[in-house]
């Protein structure tokens, strides 16, 4: 399955034009500095922006298409998010939010909180299953929401700035594991970043955006070997 | 200070403590009590029932047109700033045997409200109500829309994401919303004695039997304040730690 999106969106002072390719089983890191309509793209992909023109396709499902109306809701969709600040249920314990996505998808209480604690051992947080969100720290938090929205078994999964809101110290440790789960992950990913070592770290593909355009394609060599604006060279030096 | 607090310390100087258990033990006492407390408890689940679909559909009017949804804020807060007796009159207008409704429902069902216990109800629920919708809307405006994004995304259905994420993270505002429409419906007199009178065990709340007493017996008045008073101490700190920015504001 691969995702293929060609996203028109105009707002006043804001113009966003971006395709996007992406694999299954490859991550692509969308990059760029703020503003430039990363969380926009995603917001499209997720269902939960509408876009002006354009189509979105996952495999062979029309996700979006404006030149025939359709739209396929986002609980439908079948698009995991993982958001800067998480946001874990903060009335649901660890294991009832992971479980929360497989609960919807009709599962009975017992066997979707079966399938969370898979997730939760597989990501070595198995202890944190009766802790309630707000007791968590960043780290922790980011794991469970990783697993929360892998446990709805997602074609795409995106990542809004991961790991950004998280103390220095655990940065690096929670990105190597982000960069070992994202591997297993047999979808498509795309992680929204402004930071040189998520590139490095994660992308086998990146897309540069500046102020709503795509400034380069490629892998994250190219972009150090052959930076195409002054951005670039900055973010890769 | 000293207005808001000498009244109160008037009342629990000037109390009849010896003869308090005697006042409050007579059979009109209890039955207005008890007729106090029921009601109110059905005003308030009543008033949650209507009320937060209510205050729900005003959080997310946002994008309506200005005139309907201004219209619909201000028949929202109106009861707030009315005064009990003109809605009390309102009410006899609407569902009175002459009524706009009240005419009907007379001729087709035999069913007549006012001055009946459901007509105390009634007032009660257009008294307070407001105090419960203003709360929880306050609240779901505050609330963090995005989590119900990310509902949606693990693929909960509109209904699922109001049941299971939507309402649980307002359900301290429903609280405090509804201890406050219990109390407002406790106290309520002006609407309740113009739309339902003031029949002993049918009507008469333990407001009406106070102020009635007050002319008649002045020591067992001072009871029934005293008992009105204990009720809403324990609501207030009940509240204490749950106020939330919908009634404050």
């Amino acid at each position: 399955m691969s995702l293929s999106a060609s996203i028109r969106f105009a707002r006043p002072g804001f113009q966003l034009s971006v395709d996007v390719e992406a694999e299954a089983g490859r991550t692509l890191v969308l990059v760029g500095p703020n503003g430039a309509g990363k969380s926009t793209t995603i917001g499209c992909i997720s269902g939960s922006v509408a876009f002006d023109d354009g189509w979105i396709r996952a495999g062979a499902r029309v996700l979006d298409d404006t030149s025939t109306g359709e739209h396929i809701p986002i609980e439908s969709r079948r698009t995991g998010v993982v958001f800067q600040d998480y946001l874990l249920f903060p009335h649901l314990s660890v294991l009832d939010n992971v479980a929360f996505g497989p609960r919807s998808s009709g599962m009975s209480t017992r066997e979707s909180r079966g399938r969370a604690h898979e997730w939760l051992d597989r990501f070595g947080i198995a202890d944190l299953a009766g802790r309630r969100p707000p007791s968590l720290s960043g780290g922790q938090a980011q794991r469970v929401a990783l697993a929360r929205a892998l446990a709805s078994e997602p074609d795409i999964l995106l990542l809004d700035e991961p790991l950004s809101a998280l103390d220095v110290e655990v940065r690096d440790e929670t990105r190597a594991e982000l960069a070992e789960h994202l591997a297993d992950y047999g979808g498509v990913t795309i992680v929204v970043t402004h930071s040189r070592d998520d590139v490095l770290a994660l992308a086998d593909d990146v897309i540069v955006l500046e102020n709503g355009s795509v400034v380069q394609r490629g892998a994250p060599a190219d972009l150090t070997r052959v930076p195409a604006t002054a951005y670039v060279r900055r973010l890769m030096a | 200070m000293a207005v808001l607090g000498l009244p109160l310390v008037a009342l629990i100087v000037r109390a009849p403590w010896a003869q308090l258990p005697e006042l409050l033990g007579r059979t009109e006492t209890i039955a207005a009590l008890l007729l106090s407390l029921g009601t109110s408890a059905l005003a308030t689940i009543v008033s949650v029932i209507l009320g937060v679909p209510l205050a729900v559909v005003l959080a997310r009017s946002a994008s309506w047109p200005a005139i309907p949804r201004r219209l619909m804020r201000a028949l929202v807060t109106v009861p707030l700033v009315l005064p009990p007796v003109v809605g009390g009159v309102a009410l006899l207008l609407l569902l009175g045997r002459r009524g706009l409704i009240g005419e009907w429902l007379n001729a087709w069902w035999g069913v007549s409200i006012p001055f009946t216990t459901s007509a105390v109800m009634i007032a009660q629920v257009f008294v307070a109500m407001p105090f419960l919708v203003l709360a929880v809307e306050g609240a779901l405006r505050s609330s963090d829309r995005r989590f119900e994004v990310v509902a949606a995304t693990l693929g909960a259905s509109r209904f699922t994401v109001f049941r299971r994420i939507t309402l649980p993270l307002v359900a301290p505002a429903v609280a405090a919303g509804a201890l406050l429409t219990f109390t407002r419906s406790l106290g309520e007199f002006g609407a309740t004695i113009t739309f339902a009178g003031s029949f002993p065990g049918v009507t008469q709340t333990l407001p009406i039997a106070t102020y009635l007493e007050l002319q008649r017996d002045p020591n067992a008045a001072i009871a029934l304040s005293l008992l009105l008073m204990g009720v809403a101490v324990i609501v207030l700190v009940s509240l204490r730690d749950r106020w939330v920015p919908g009634v404050t504001a």
